[in-house]
């Protein structure tokens, strides 16, 4: 076996090095005295005494850096300002909702984009396909927060089928919490797929052009055969791509959905502790969802190696 | 074989009948006529070969018979298309893929285009069957390797399991062949199979063709430029010109006397051993033709 997936895994590691370096540089980044702009004017010269000594600013910035890295890599992310609780455990209560919903999303996603793209792809021009780009087109124009508000307004005050908000723990309450998610998992999934529509389409529409398309509608394929066994594979490694990219993204908070739909997830505890200042939160989150990115990144690449037996790309 | 084709043959033997068809791309609001009038028929075992220049209207001849049009592309195609039986210009649906599967071979021009790149070599060779028919993967597994083997891999069972960028030029297109024999159809077309290849594969590949039609009983249909490979492989020859048949006949017929002057023209252009190798297509004025 040769050692060709060391230059992407030290890619990634030199990644996650520089967001580390960088969130552990957040204090002194701020404007100002940091102590000063987090504990505020009222404080005292020894409150802020001490909490320059717990951030570390009384030390120089390698020594900061060591530390912290240190911490994260034994489990002491800090200590929240403002819950006094340790930012790892904040941080993972608020995973199982931005999970559940990110992942959920995406398969609502997936399930609508992929079916409409190819066979709008199939029928190039045809009344699908207009139908298809013209709405897809329209909900790419639209922020997600305005669809979410319309289906807030339609399913849960005019019909009032569905909550409009809250979020209830699946082991408590598995009826409570799936009624709670379908409104914000349909705004994210319907954003989210029409991204995958175009792109699918796009690659589809390519794919059937060329001559292996033919040759299989000759040898007695169907459309859905044709589409899903035969096009669906050699057009989907942008979309994998995307989706990964967006898990990466979202799965370290989906800061809109997440506060219109009042989610107790990690874009919710990012806003709130950036409202706080509470330093030690806010570089948890960041840390946190550079680690999901880089993650992300590494599996699509090894989906799309799978997916495509031509690529060269290493599956790490 | 030459001496068959002067009989009259009862309509029962053909196994391709194409009356009157013509076929229109739509764009824009107009229609653009890429096949007029064409009219020919193809007896059973025997074997036509369609030249002309690019752009001639070959390859939509072809698409025009079997009904599968170019993607985005809206066509009209009236005239009548009777194919081993089949009345393929009003056949739909479930029927007209199974006509296309069981009666049907076809050898594309780029062998490596016209495999998927994502799909094993193996699996593509009998994806008919995956298609129309009720069977095994295990079942196809075996017949792919079978028919790999008939068309010259020695290593069969390994190679089944490539992907097609892991073989050659010349290796692809015999995967192509090995495709079209499967169902052991009763009308194998190849359009351009040798163009892509270099010289020597070309003789090789078409050599295969040849045996597994010996083999398989099936009348051939072969779409090239090369009037020249045509002369040496097919019974009878069209040539085409601006989506119309300018000349048809027996091949020795009309190469040793071209009654039009484009055939006489692409007679010209094929290179000889004792001739200047290298000499240009000389088109006479369309005057002449029409
Ligand atoms: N996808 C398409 N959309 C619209 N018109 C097309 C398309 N493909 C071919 N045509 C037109 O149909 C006519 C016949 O083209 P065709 O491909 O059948 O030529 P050909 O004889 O096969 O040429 P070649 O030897 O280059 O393959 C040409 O005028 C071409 O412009
Ligand atoms: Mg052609």
């Amino acid at each position: 076996m040769t050692f060709a997936w060391l230059p992407r895994a030290g890619r990634s590691l030199l990644v996650l090095v520089v967001i580390a370096a960088l969130t552990c540089q957040l204090a002194v980044l701020l404007p100002g005295d940091p102590a000063l702009v987090l504990l505020g004017q009222e404080s005292t010269e020894a409150q802020r005494e001490a909490l320059r000594h717990t951030l570390g600013l009384d030390q120089n910035a390698f020594v900061r850096f060591v530390s912290f890295v240190g911490g994260v890599v034994t489990g002491d992310w800090g200590t929240s300002f403002t819950s006094g609780r340790p930012v790892l455990s904040e941080i993972l209560s608020r995973v199982p909702a931005t999970a559940e919903l990110v992942i959920l999303s995406q398969v609502v996603a997936l399930a609508i984009s992929i079916p409409l793209a190819l066979h709008s792809a199939r029928a190039v021009g045809g009344r699908l396909d207009r139908i298809v780009s013209t709405g897809t087109f329209l909900l790419l124009a639209v922020p997600s927060f305005v669809v979410g508000i319309l289906m807030i307004q339609f399913f849960a005050v005019q019909l009032g089928w569905l909550p409009a908000s809250g979020y209830t723990p699946f082991a408590e309450d598995p009826a409570g919490n799936l009624s709670r998610m379908v409104l914000p998992v349909l705004t994210l999934g319907i954003a989210e797929g029409a991204v995958y529509v175009r792109a699918l389409r796009g690659s589809a529409i390519e794919a059937l052009r060329a001559p292996y398309a033919y040759a299989s509608i000759v040898r007695g394929a169907s459309d859905s055969q044709l589409l899903w066994r035969r096009i669906l594979r050699p057009s989907s490694p942008t979309l994998v791509a995307l989706v990964a990219i967006s898990l990466g993204v979202s799965l370290g908070g989906t800061l809109l959905v997440e506060s219109l739909f009042a989610i107790p997830g990690l874009g919710r505890l990012t806003v709130s502790a950036l409202g706080a200042r509470d330093l030690p939160v806010i570089q948890g989150v960041v840390l946190f969802a550079a680690v999901i990115v880089v993650v992300f990144g590494i599996l699509a690449d090894i989906a799309v190696s799978r997916i495509d037996p031509r690529s060269t790309r290493v599956p790490v | 074989m030459n001496r068959e084709a002067m009989k009259t043959i009862s309509s029962n033997d053909l196994i391709l009948e194409v009356r009157d068809l013509t076929a229109t791309v739509q764009r824009h609001g107009s229609e653009r006529p890429v096949i007029e009038g064409v009219t020919f028929s193809l007896a059973r075992g025997r074997s036509l070969g369609i030249v002309g220049e690019s752009g001639a209207g070959k390859s939509m001849l072809i698409r025009s018979i079997l009904g599968v049009h170019p993607p985005g592309v809206t066509m009209r195609v009236t005239g009548e298309v009777r194919l081993d039986g089949h009345d393929m210009l009003r056949l739909r649906g479930r029927e007209r893929r199974r006509a296309l599967a069981a009666s049907v071979g076809m050898i594309h021009q780029d062998p490596l285009r016209s495999l998927n790149p994502t799909i094993r070599v193996g699996e593509q060779l009998t994806e008919t069957l995956a298609f129309t028919g009720r069977s095994t993967r295990r079942d196809r597994a075996a017949r792919g390797v079978e028919l790999m083997r008939s068309v010259g891999f020695r290593n069969s069972e390994d190679e089944s399991r490539r992907y097609p960028h892991q073989l050659s030029g010349g290796q692809r297109q015999r995967i192509g062949i090995g495709a079209a024999a499967l169902t052991e159809p009763a009308l194998i077309i190849g359009d351009e199979p040798t163009t892509a290849l270099d010289v020597t594969v070309q003789k090789r590949v078409l050599d295969l063709m040849q045996e597994t039609r010996e083999r398989t009983g099936s009348s051939m249909l072969l779409v090239t430029h090369d009037l020249g490979v045509a002369a040496e492989r097919c019974d009878e020859i069209i040539v085409m010109r601006a989506g119309r048949i300018v000349e048809a006949g027996i091949t020795a017929e009309v190469i040793a006397a071209p009654s039009h002057p484009y055939t006489r023209a692409l007679l010209d252009s094929i290179p000889r051993l004792d001739g200047p190798r290298l000499r240009r297509l000389r088109v006479p004025e369309t005057g002449a033709l029409s």
